[in-house]
């Protein structure tokens, strides 16, 4: 159980005030409700460029680092596909700090060309990091598109195309920034031996004279009904072929995400996991295996990836995979199976609590999902499955006719 | 109406002082047969952390691989129970468990909710008393292993790691060796159990998070009456390493790689030297945090890398400086004088008094922030056995560290971070970019 107290501001700014005396350090976590699915197709991976030029000053402070290590804290920042998340930790005495920071580039960013130059440059450099110069690393590049045609998943946040990143002008990113970089569209949470009366006090004189922006619909192209399996085959010079499956799973909020959770960990979350024991241990077709979802709230992806060993053919691995998962289709699992992925869940839980910074985070999050108070009755919403719903949930799934497959050929070497 | 406030926000807001940090000794309980366990208690989270920590490291291993594959296949089978048995149990109680290994030591960390002690407990006793290997096991382990190391080497930062650890410590001693592919063939059962029997012999146990009576008695039925052999006294590894002399360059051919990565770096001095802690602050200053002067300069000012760091790594006989990044390829030669430049600028010009003061800053923050909490607290002690240094040593190197001035550090950087002391190893596309020509400038 986590408690908290939470306030609005007039402009908007929704706050969250977790206490916990037990700590010198504390949690400032801002949630903005701006992903990857808020751009524009021919704009792509402006949500994350932006992440990185909210570090390049605002208005009134030249470098937003600078006073934060003087301050004794630690900052980062992370963009998905639907929000973008700043945190800091410091120790206590410094707290105004992270509020004065914080509420400074909420009011306006510097937009000095020279940090869009360079971070432009430095997300390049990133993409090359991250996609381009490593094995495998350009697959979530290659699967997005095949497994969304319509919504704007269908692109990656770090970009579609490393040219949308190229040629970003100073007046986009001020537009961005001027229609999402709002308190209206914002979650502030604080955690840590704090008073909810005095950070009610801060929020007003930092945050308080922010005007509130417009008000934003978060509506997106619905992603037609999948009719039939989509599949694409690339050669890369890599040493293992390598496939990957993927399915459209129901929205963050639907009650079958916890079935859907619950199934992936049948299938391969720990070493006694299905697809680990049958195909890793026993047959010894793959090297390696995984089935995971993504979470997105409009609906994410359940993915089964492997690796291949050298003498094995995508044929005999893929019929391997599918012959798992349409036992789960029609099979029930056992009760005992059932507790055991419950019981991961429940201890998943329990240790993601354990910082501060993690409890600010999740409750930003589930403020986002509609109510932070929901983050208590996860365990429930896990624990309410019953087996018959993970059969139920396999079922809807893996139809034949809505299966997407990458195929990731090692080239041969001459 | 809420009236409207105008805040200064041209100027910082003073912090409060500084909270202070608490590091105080674990309590220690000595069990039956003599096996030390510390304890760090915190009773508000129904979460323990339990660690077996092994002098069992790389340095000790006579074959390549011995000690990572023991350590990896510690739960893959016992005189009781399978491997699949062992996943079996551990996952039906939501536990994880890590198995790590530096240099020095090795071991287990398992993570789990309390509640499930009683029933993880005697398993754990299992694993690091009666495991077997089984050869099946090991050659699973082999073929997997042997494949995700074809998957690493196509990465530059991985090679250059394995490589750059050879140049420094010399690949003959005990904590420069790196195994190559043709060695994941070559281990035995026999390898395995050779090690297992000589390492594994005797341990220690941190208990952290909550740690109740109920949790101790069932410990010391299940572990204090373990036959516990002392270790063999003498040293087996081999510490000479090579001399700062020896080989001062390498570049590694990787065609067609978008990125080059580079190290910098040099043998250091060892945690207990009195002066690490200046070694500590400089290494800030350069590259050891977002603010840092490489970071400002190569990616913020030139955009050449997505990051770049430096950092000490503390092993129990040495340690090892280094600088790391990935950068765009074609800026391979201007990104190593840049380094060379800021290491230069340390050893030349003194550190102004306000970059100093947020440095000092910094790092208390990164203290408090890395003792706060028992299971954070149990891997900074695991830190310190390892390293053989009293765990209120981070409290008084801490204290040392906001005592110095510029021109200690003047004096320390010329010391220890002079450019031409520095060996520099670069992975990349070198024969498109001509990195030698331009390095001899």
């Amino acid at each position: 159980m986590i408690s908290f107290d939470r306030f609005k501001l007039n402009n908007g700014l929704q706050v969250l005030v977790h206490h916990d005396k037990t700590t010198p350090m504390v949690a400032v976590n801002v949630l903005y409700q701006v992903g990857s699915r808020d751009e524009d197709p021919d704009k792509t991976g402006f949500a994350h460029l932006f992440e990185h030029l909210m570090f390049g000053g605002s208005v009134n402070i030249p470098k937003f680092d600078e006073p934060l290590q003087k301050a004794g804290g630690q900052n980062n920042a992370f963009t998905n596909s639907d929000f973008t998340n700043y945190y800091i930790t410091l120790p206590k005495t410094s707290l105004e700090t992270a509020f004065w920071l914080e509420s400074d580039r909420m009011l306006s960013l510097a937009f000095s060309p020279k940090s869009l130059e360079v971070q432009r440059q430095v997300v390049i450099e990133e993409f090359k990091q991250n996609y381009l110069n490593q094995p495998y690393g350009d697959v979530y590049l290659l699967l997005k598109p095949l497994v969304y045609k319509k919504h704007p998943y269908r692109w990656n946040t770090i970009g579609k195309d490393i040219s949308h990143i190229e040629k970003a002008t100073m007046q986009d990113v001020k537009a961005f920034y001027k229609r999402y970089y709002n308190p209206n569209n914002a979650i502030l949470c604080v955690a840590g031996n704090v008073e909810t009366e005095n950070i009610k006090q801060l929020a007003e004189k930092w945050f308080g004279e922010i005007p509130a922006g417009e008000e934003i619909s978060h509506h997106y192209p619905a992603e037609p009904e999948q009719t039939e399996a989509c599949s694409l085959t690339v050669e890369r010079d890599v040493p293992q072929d390598a496939f990957y499956m993927a399915w459209r799973m129901p929205k963050r909020t639907d009650k079958n995400y916890y079935a859907c959770d619950l199934l992936s960990d049948i299938l391969s979350n720990g070493n006694s996991s299905r697809l680990f024991q049958q195909l890793v241990k026993e047959k010894q077709l793959l090297s390696e295996v995984n089935a995971y979802i993504t979470g997105e709230l409009d609906g994410g992806m359940f993915l089964v990836t492997g690796k291949l060993y050298p003498q094995v053919t995508f044929a005999e691995a893929e019929e391997a995979v599918m012959q798992e998962l349409r036992k789960m289709t029609t099979k029930k699992v056992s009760e005992e199976e059932l507790q055991k992925v419950k019981n991961k869940v429940e201890a998943v839980l329990v240790f993601s609590e354990i910082s501060v910074l993690g409890r600010a985070m999740a409750l930003s999050y589930y403020e986002m999902l509609g109510d932070a108070e929901k983050f208590n009755a996860e365990v429930e919403n896990y624990l309410a499955v019953q087996a018959e719903d993970i059969r139920k949930a396999a079922a809807m799934l893996f139809q034949p006719n809505k299966k997407n497959v990458l195929y990731y050929k090692a080239k041969k070497k001459a | 109406m809420n009236k409207i406030s105008h805040p200064d926000r041209t100027k910082m807001p003073q912090p409060a002082g500084f909270e202070k940090l608490n590091i105080t000794n674990p309590e220690k309980v000595i069990l039956g047969n003599g096996l030390p366990v510390y304890i760090l208690r915190e009773e508000n989270q129904e979460v323990t952390r339990l660690d077996m920590v092994f002098n069992a490291g790389t340095s000790f291993q006579k074959t390549l691989l011995q000690a990572s594959a023991v350590n990896d296949l510690l739960s893959e089978g016992t005189r009781k129970h399978t491997s699949a048995e062992i996943a079996g149990i551990l996952d039906f109680h939501g536990a994880y468990t890590d198995y790590f290994l530096t240099k020095d030591t090795a071991g287990i960390t398992l993570y789990s909710l309390t509640k499930y002690y009683d029933r993880l407990l005697p398993l754990m006793a299992e694993l690091v008393t009666e495991a077997i290997f089984p050869e099946e096991e090991l050659s699973i382990y082999t073929d997997r292993k042997w494949q995700e190391y074809q998957v690493n080497s196509q990465k530059v930062r991985y090679k250059a790691s394995r490589a750059f650890n050879k140049l420094i410590f010399g690949e003959k001693s005990a904590y420069g060796q790196v195994a190559e592919a043709d060695d994941f063939g070559k281990l035995t059962h026999k390898d395995l159990m050779d090690f297992y029997r000589h390492r594994y012999a005797d341990f220690f146990v941190i208990l952290s998070g909550k740690v109740n009576d109920a949790l101790l008695r069932n410990l010391e039925q299940v572990m204090g009456t373990l036959p516990r052999k002392s270790q063999p006294e003498e040293n087996t590894a081999n510490i000479d390493f090579v001399l700062p002399e020896a080989q001062q360059t390498q570049f590694i051919e990787k065609k067609d790689a978008l990125q080059s990565a580079l190290r910098v770096g040099a043998l250091s001095i060892s945690r207990r030297h009195p002066d690490y802690p200046g070694l500590n602050l400089l290494n800030t200053v350069l590259g050891g945090y977002f603010g840092s002067r490489l970071m400002s300069s190569i990616r913020e000012e030139k955009g050449y890398t997505y990051g770049i760091y430096s950092a000490i790594q503390n092993h129990r006989h040495a340690g090892l400086f280094g600088i790391a990044t990935e950068v765009n390829a074609k800026y391979t030669a201007e990104a190593l004088q840049e380094i060379k430049h800021q290491m230069q600028l340390l050893c030349e010009e003194k550190i102004r008094d306000s970059e100093l003061s947020t440095v000092k800053n910094y790092v208390y923050g990164t203290y408090l922030n890395s003792f706060d909490g028992p299971l954070q607290l149990a891997e900074r002690f695991k830190m310190s056995a390892e390293l053989e240094i009293p765990f209120l040593f981070y409290k008084e190197s801490l204290e040392q560290m906001m005592q110095y001035t510029p021109e200690d550090l003047l004096m320390l950087a010329g010391k220890y971070l002079a450019p031409d002391k520095m060996k520099t190893l670069v992975v990349g596309n070198i024969s498109a970019f001509q990195v030698d020509k331009n390095l001899k400038d």
